[in-house]
């Protein structure tokens, strides 16, 4: 027999606190001072948890004669106590609680059903790393099934059998092309002055300021202006298509299609990949001519070239096949960022957050694959000589 | 009460007592749902006051609509779960921003509301894990977090079948019983109004008013408005006149 008392504070009077009185085979735990949300507990389940311990058989009897005021905070601390009851076989006795407060326990206690932990737990770090591994094969078999399917659907497309909506076709066209001409030309320019900038630096310091509209020329044909399209097409229009069919993966539309008897790869990936892949090589040739144009600002403005010195230069650096070679590149680059947007969007969750990481995957996706792509083709041009 | 300029409802004047169920009704479109966006204050209506006990909502400080927020929960016709949360984090969301419970007493708390609405256990789920009574019922627990003394419910039995609808209309009774919240219940489920109804109110499309208040029961005996009849009897409407009669103005 003996009280033991916890968490007394200042205030007494107001702040929830705690005693345990022990008689022969019952234990109360008496209650007092206000126990609600915007008090806090300061640390009396866990005291709780630490000090309450019954024999098996016991009664845990529950007195709130003292509490003033109570909210959620108490039933919620005494669900946790009926728990701790039912795990060591002890007895809560709620006889004394008022009737109010008996009810709200009975609801939470007894309307769940037996708890069913969903809780993952990490795996350990190999079995991650394989888990990573076969996630990532997976996607790039799939990637490959999807390009697949959508050169069937372009097949399809050829005998006019393609199932597809004109006027959607006619808008994700224009959003690949049209709309990208203001973003794609500032970036262009842009990169084709740096690049001047940076070579100007170091041809003057050789006397051969003469070359910077070569450099700039094949950097930009080359390498630059079909990389860094690539690259505002994946982040622009990649991320757009990943997130508008991600959308109608959430709003169960692409089920819709699919109920309708409407393949989903002619529907909504074929114009996708075909504009992209129509409007990259376009897309190309514009940065090109503002790469150079970047180019000749900063030539003429560093160096005191002539306009027509610095395009007969450039003239004499390029030659077609380094324009195929650029093109080529771009064609590819322009179907796999699309190919990337909308294979990231057809496999999206059904949430909102899906929605952010299927756009997030697929501008990550589409940059590293151009990246990877680009470096192909550097091999391969060089083995050919181009 | 308008949206954008459009007149939606007017001359509505109605009060909700504790622990009583308030039934806002009427059909598609008249503005039921509008009229729970004005008293949850996110529309600010055109003309007249919405007031949370003495305090008028739209002429207090930010601060003052900060604490008459906290005192009424919302349960969202999708439920407006937060899908990247787990329930659990739904549910703590509130309770982390808003009051002093530490992680064990958050838990605890959380466990409770979950165990009120009968999903103790679901704590790790996410909503898209969940059925759609069940996403309803999370966001009923998250509604409650805060210990409202009032709850909002917008069409909390669209899309749920009749057994599902049931098992809510009971719960929100339980609620009701266990917490002493009141309750505004935006529906058009007769079932659910019928089971659950204290008091209420009849909005009307055409005239752009109430044409009835009372419990749906008390409509449905006394009110000879031919859209009332029609609507709680889910019969054609016989004769759409300029009816007006009210059962019982507050």
């Amino acid at each position: 027999m003996g009280a033991q008392a916890a968490n007394l504070t200042a205030n007494s009077r107001l702040a929830p606190r705690w005693s345990l009185r022990k008689e022969p085979g019952v234990v109360e735990l008496a209650l007092a001072g206000e126990w609600t949300l915007y008090s806090g507990l300061s640390g009396i389940p866990e005291a709780a948890a630490a000090q309450i311990d019954l024999e098996a058989g016991q009664s845990l009897r529950i007195d709130i004669a003292g509490v003033t005021h109570w909210d959620s905070t108490l039933p919620a601390f005494l669900l946790t106590q009926a728990e701790r009851c039912r795990a060591h076989g002890w007895t809560l006795d709620a006889g004394r609680l008022p009737a109010g407060l008996r009810t709200v326990l009975k609801m939470a206690d007894e309307l769940s059903p037996p708890a069913s932990g969903h809780v993952a737990r990490p795996a350990r770090l190999f079995r991650r790393v394989g888990q990573r591994t076969l996630q990532y094969s997976g996607k790039a078999g799939e990637m490959v099934s999807l390009l697949g399917e959508v050169v069937i659907a372009f097949g399809q497309l050829l005998r006019g059998k393609a199932t597809y909506y004109r006027a959607d076709a006619w808008t994700v066209l224009q959003a690949c092309g049209a709309d990208a001409l203001p973003i794609v030309g500032l970036v262009n320019v842009l990169v084709g002055a740096i690049i001047a900038f940076v070579g100007a630096v170091q041809l003057l310091q050789f006397g051969a300021g003469d070359l910077l509209a070569d450099g700039v020329a094949i950097a930009t044909v080359r390498e630059m202006a079909a990389v860094i399209t690539a690259v505002v097409l994946s982040g622009r229009t990649g991320a757009a298509f990943a997130a508008q069919i991600a959308t109608m993966q959430g709003n169960e539309e692409v089920d819709a299609l699919r109920v309708m008897g409407v393949p989903v790869v002619e529907f909504l990936v074929l114009p996708r990949v075909l504009a992209l892949g129509l409007m990259a090589p376009l897309l190309y040739l514009y940065a090109c001519a503002l790469g150079i144009f970047g180019g000749f600002l900063v030539g003429t403005g560093m160096l005191d070239l002539t306009l027509t010195s610095y395009a007969e230069r450039t003239v004499d650096a390029l030659n077609a096949n380094q324009f195929i070679l650029g093109a080529s590149k771009s064609l590819v680059f322009g179907v796999m960022v699309a190919l990337s947007g909308c294979y990231y969007g057809l496999r999206a969750g059904r949430n909102a957050a899906a929605v952010g990481e299927a756009t997030t995957s697929a501008v990550v996706a589409g940059i590293v694959g151009v990246i990877a792509v680009d470096a192909i083709f550097a091999v391969c041009a060089n083995v050919l000589g181009i | 009460m308008s949206f954008e300029r459009r007149l939606i409802q007017q001359d509505i004047s109605f009060g909700v007592r504790r622990g009583e169920i308030f039934t806002i009704m009427g059909g598609s479109g008249c503005g039921k749902s509008t009229l729970l966006r004005h008293m949850i204050g996110l529309l600010q209506p055109s003309l007249g006051r919405i007031r949370y006990g003495a305090q008028d909502y739209w002429s207090a400080t930010p601060e003052q609509q900060d604490a008459v927020r906290r005192r009424f929960g919302v349960l969202f016709q999708g439920s407006a779960l937060f899908s990247a949360m787990t329930l659990f984090e739904n549910v703590a969301l509130p309770l982390q921003l808003y009051t002093v419970a530490n992680a064990v007493e958050t838990r605890g708390l959380v466990r409770y509301k979950l165990g009120l609405v009968g999903l103790r256990g679901y704590e790790e789920f996410y909503p898209s894990e969940i059925s759609g009574g069940m996403r309803k019922r999370a966001g009923l627990a998250r509604a409650l977090a805060l210990d409202p003394e009032l709850l909002f419910l917008d069409e909390p039995s669209a899309g749920l079948d009749p057994i599902s609808s049931r098992r809510l209309d009971d719960l929100i009774l339980q609620l009701r019983d266990g917490t002493g919240a009141s309750f505004v219940v935006v529906s058009h489920e007769l079932a659910s109004l019928f089971a659950i109804g204290d008091n209420g109110i009849f909005l009307d499309a055409d005239s752009k008013r109430p044409i009835a208040h009372g419990s749906p029961r008390e409509m449905l005996e006394h009110c000879d408005h031919p859209t009332v009849q029609a609507f709680l009897r889910r019969e054609p409407v016989k004769d759409a006149g300029t009816h007006d009669k009210v059962v019982q103005d507050e």
